[in-house]
């Protein structure tokens, strides 16, 4: 199971097959305690945010201690975008007031206590540095919840400074607060994940994830009082109350929109295509795979999959692994080219540009794989295809997942004429190239 | 006044769509439409370089130990410091190569910055404006905006990219996008250390390359009517690859790859060293690329700054730095320009080092290393059309605070923008120029008066070239 990260993976991991409600998962994350790294894996989520304090010059050795009221900040951000689909940073400085007008209609009301008041549901909760045989544990940290109350005139190391204001513990849609002898934290998950903004920002962000782009954009910056946000209310509130009735279970709700006629539109469109119909999802959108989705396709349509250590385990595929493979340079090239994602605070978008392609041609992560020589793919193949006409239906079944027309059979035969071997895998890698395989269509 | 630039490549605007990149973003679904320029018409740029290479140590060089050296209690025993000229000094065990040097670079001392955190910093040096969260998904780099201007000037041989990054991808802000403008204008980033998309290393791989591009061009004629109906950026990408394997396919691309022993040994096998001799090739092939970015990383250290038992300290940082802009000084400046009779490559090349603030000075830390420092630090430059062995600018004994700014503005320190409008002057580009039709309708100013903590004074260095 690993500690940390590797454990905050198998931990998702398990929750998924479960199919555990999604708001326990979000109770656990937002409510965790005990030590970072080992015991409690959502506890190490928050520790992660945390923000140094300054050196302190009476105590030149005691650096990495934490700056609370930062750290509490920070994650307030993180988890408001991921949870509420709402982006808290501006206000987070500033009132809304003079600055957002033209950046978020909704938030411009918003007065930067009213982020106090947001943040101060962990107000009390602190991260003391763990010391082992007197070294500082490598960023292990206790969490609890004993500490003073959210402070709104501390003193800050990456914001402009905290001027006061009301920061009584208030959600900030609709101001509900804790109630009487609650625990803060338990407040906050429960109000949190009983209001209709939680249920719509997941159902808004698996939306986009499977349809190619959300109802509302971008997915962690809603705009609550944008007119034409969302695109199609009454979608939207249906999607959300249908996830709210089955339990919120995300196994369900996924399965909802795969099966539904939208989901599975073709991308071709009949008649003339007009940029409108887009928010109609009238057909289905064209992405470029991503990073880690590109790196496995290639590791998998030539069956030979990768050597990666997560450090208590091998596994062969990016997506096996809980953050970016940080050794093997070349991947790591690679992986960065297409908009590698560390699913943490690295976006997985990236503009497509020439050396993208330049790296599909030539990098090793293809380049070495194609090798007629090499165990995997091709090689069996070679041995234990029928003939030429069963060998390029097989590469073209296995790498494009679908047969050739008779006009690309022609080709792909021509091409093995010269030296069959060489041709075969010359031919997977002009499919790899092609954008049939790059483009989830 | 508004000058309107045609926008030549129109297939590949909606290109921006791919890859799921924000669709519904505020630009994403801009059709690029042609920049709408204001030429402010003020500056009167020199066009004295063709290229630029700009060298950014990232994670900041310690200013008072190396190109403003002051002495004080955390100077080392093995420094061996040696004098330059007037009141400059350098260390020979830092230093060895640049020591003689010194009268081919000009150093200005007077800068200041409003940073103190590295991924600020570093995005400060390469948009050229302070970090604005609002606005930064617009804002590309300054790079992207020299490909932008530079593109007219792009001949028909032309294959490399206008603006090329070595290491871009270790800056703690990582490459920059092209924000508003077209992606055309994009970076080429390689990180030559981790040997990511440089080139066929052979002519025996250039022809299983050639073959297989050849199979992959009439494979797709016959699968390419299978794409119809559907979204027209499927086929977009087709585009990149043809400019790829134009790139490739130009034998002075895996020229410029090549890279001896012998010269690896000379540069230095590590970010900057590789940097400067692929920067020093790129300059000499001169096919298409203009303004290249190198990053050397790792120069942050907070602690054991001069602790030779650690691996990662200023000795090793300084030295490697040291030997590359040497060597490359030496290689430009030994080589004539084939455009102008009895000038160098180096005459044609503005060399520019830039860091993203200074180091604590005085005495070491608790942690025996140096902190962040914004209130003084130093830039560097050489050749480009700038005169040799300048010093601008002077800091207080303890090389604490700007003492003269050295320029003619008495009052303002030098700043990152200042740089910018530099380096635009000297390849020819007017430096006020406004872009107006942004997607926030904020103007771009490609050298904004309007600064982090104060106004800025949008001017080139010019005491660098007179």
């Amino acid at each position: 199971m690993g500690s940390g990260l590797n454990l905050f993976h198998y931990w998702l991991r398990e929750w998924l097959i479960l199919d555990r409600p999604y708001t326990d998962m979000v109770t656990d994350i937002l409510t965790g305690a005990g030590k970072s790294s080992f015991s409690v894996p959502a506890g190490m989520y928050y520790a992660r945010d945390f923000v140094k304090a300054k050196d302190d010059p009476e105590a030149p050795d005691a650096h990495d201690l934490v700056n609370q009221p930062d750290t509490v900040d920070e994650f307030t951000v993180t988890y408001s975008k991921v949870f509420l689909g709402l982006n808290l940073a501006c206000i987070s400085c500033h009132d809304g007031a003079h600055h957002l007008e033209k950046v978020n209609t909704f938030l411009t009301s918003k007065k930067r206590d009213e982020f106090f008041g947001q943040a101060a549901f962990f107000g009390k909760t602190r991260q003391i540095m763990n010391w082992e045989n007197g070294y500082q544990a490598n960023t292990e940290y206790t969490v609890d919840d004993v500490g003073p109350e959210y402070n709104p005139k501390a003193d800050s190391i990456v914001r402009v400074p905290r001027r006061g204001g009301d920061a009584s513990p208030r959600f900030i849609l609709g101001g509900e607060r804790p109630k009487a002898s609650e625990n803060s934290r338990d407040a906050l998950a429960r109000i949190l994940t009983s209001h209709p903004q939680f249920r719509k920002a997941f159902a808004n962000r698996i939306w986009a994830e499977l349809m190619g782009f959300g109802i509302v954009e971008p997915i962690d910056d809603f705009d609550l009082l944008k007119p034409d946000q969302p695109s199609n209310p009454a979608l939207l509130d249906a999607l959300a109350a249908d996830f709210q009735q089955h339990n919120h279970s995300f196994k369900h709700y996924v399965q909802t929109v795969m099966k539904s006629s939208a989901y599975q539109l073709s991308s071709r469109f009949v008649g003339e295509w007009k940029p409108e119909y887009a928010t109609y999802y009238a057909r289905k959108y064209v992405r470029m795979l991503s990073a880690p989705e590109l790196h496995d396709a290639i590791a998998l349509a030539t069956g030979q999959p990768a050597k990666f250590s997560t450090g208590s385990e091998q596994v062969g595929l990016v997506m096996q692994m809980p953050e970016p493979k940080k050794a093997d340079a070349g991947v790591q090239g690679f992986m960065k080219t297409f908009g590698q994602s560390n699913r943490d605070d690295m976006p997985k978008k990236v503009p497509p540009s020439s050396l993208q392609a330049m790296l599909l041609m030539q990098s090793k992560v293809v380049t070495d794989r194609i090798d007629a020589a090499k165990p995997g793919f091709i090689k069996g193949l070679l041995a234990s295809a029928k003939d030429d006409q069963d060998l390029v239906n097989q590469i073209f079944l296995h790498t494009i997942s679908r047969r050739p027309t008779a006009a690309e059979k022609a080709v792909s035969l021509k091409a093995l004429q010269a030296n069959r071997p060489t041709g075969a895998a010359n031919l997977q890698w002009a499919l790899l190239n092609s954008p049939e395989f790059l483009f989830n269509y | 006044m508004q000058k309107r630039v045609a926008d030549t490549l129109a297939a590949r605007r909606d290109l921006l769509k791919l890859g799921g990149y924000g669709l519904l973003g505020s630009f994403a679904s801009q059709t690029f439409a042609p920049v709408q320029l204001r030429a402010a018409g003020r500056t009167n740029p020199r066009g004295t370089a063709r290229f630029c290479i700009l060298i950014e140590l990232a994670g900041a060089l310690s200013h008072i130990d190396s190109f403003d050296f002051k002495e004080n209690e955390g100077t080392q025993k093995d420094f061996d410091v040696r004098p330059i000229k007037n009141d400059l000094y350098l260390s020979h065990r830092l230093f060895p190569q640049l020591s003689s040097h010194m009268d081919k670079l000009s150093i200005v001392r007077s800068m200041k910055s409003h940073e103190v955190v590295h991924f600020r910093g570093q995005y400060y040096t390469q948009a050229g404006r302070p970090l604005n969260p609002a606005q930064a998904s617009e804002i590309p780099s300054v790079g992207s905006v020299i490909a932008l201007e530079l593109e007219s000037q792009r001949r028909a041989t032309d294959t490399f990219p206008t603006y090329l990054g070595c290491n871009l991808d270790t800056s703690g802000c990582g490459a920059l996008s092209t924000g508003f403008l077209p992606p055309r204008h994009s970076v080429l980033d390689l990180n030559l250390k981790s040997g990511a998309g440089a080139a066929p290393s052979s002519a025996e791989a250039m022809a299983v390359l050639a073959e297989r591009y050849r199979l992959l061009n009439e494979l797709d004629a016959v699968m390419a009517p299978s794409r119809s109906g559907r979204d027209r950026n499927f086929g977009g990408f087709r585009d990149f690859q043809k400019s790829a394997y134009q790139i490739l396919g130009d034998p002075r691309w895996p020229e410029a790859f090549q890279m001896p022993k012998e010269e690896i040994e000379r540069y230095g096998a590590n970010e900057v060293g590789l940097g400067c001799l692929l920067a020093r090739n790129v300059v000499k092939a001169d096919a298409g690329t203009r303004y290249i970015h190198i990053v050397h990383p790792d120069w942050d250290h907070h602690r054991d700054i001069y602790n030779h038992a650690k691996k990662s300290n200023h000795y090793i940082r300084c030295n490697e730095f040291d030997r590359a802009l040497a060597q490359l000084l030496t290689d430009l400046g030994g080589a004539p320009s084939p455009r102008t009779p009895g000038k160098t490559l180096l005459d044609d090349t503005l060399v520019v080092v830039a860091t993203e603030f200074g180091r604590t000075p005085g005495a070491l830390n608790g942690i025996a290393g140096r902190h962040h420092y914004n209130l003084a630090y130093l830039s560097m430059y050489a050749g480009g059309g700038t005169k040799p062995g300048r010093i601008i600018g002077k800091t207080d004994a303890a090389g604490e605070h700007v003492v003269d700014t050295g320029w003619r503005y008495k009052k303002a320190s030098i700043k990152t923008e200042n740089v910018y409008a530099t380096i635009y002057s000297a390849l020819g580009i007017d430096w006020q120029k406004e872009i107006t039709n942004t997607p926030s309708k904020r103007a771009y100013k490609y050298v904004d008066n309007l600064g982090a903590t104060e106004m800025v004074i949008p001017d080139e260095i010019a005491d660098l070239f007179v």
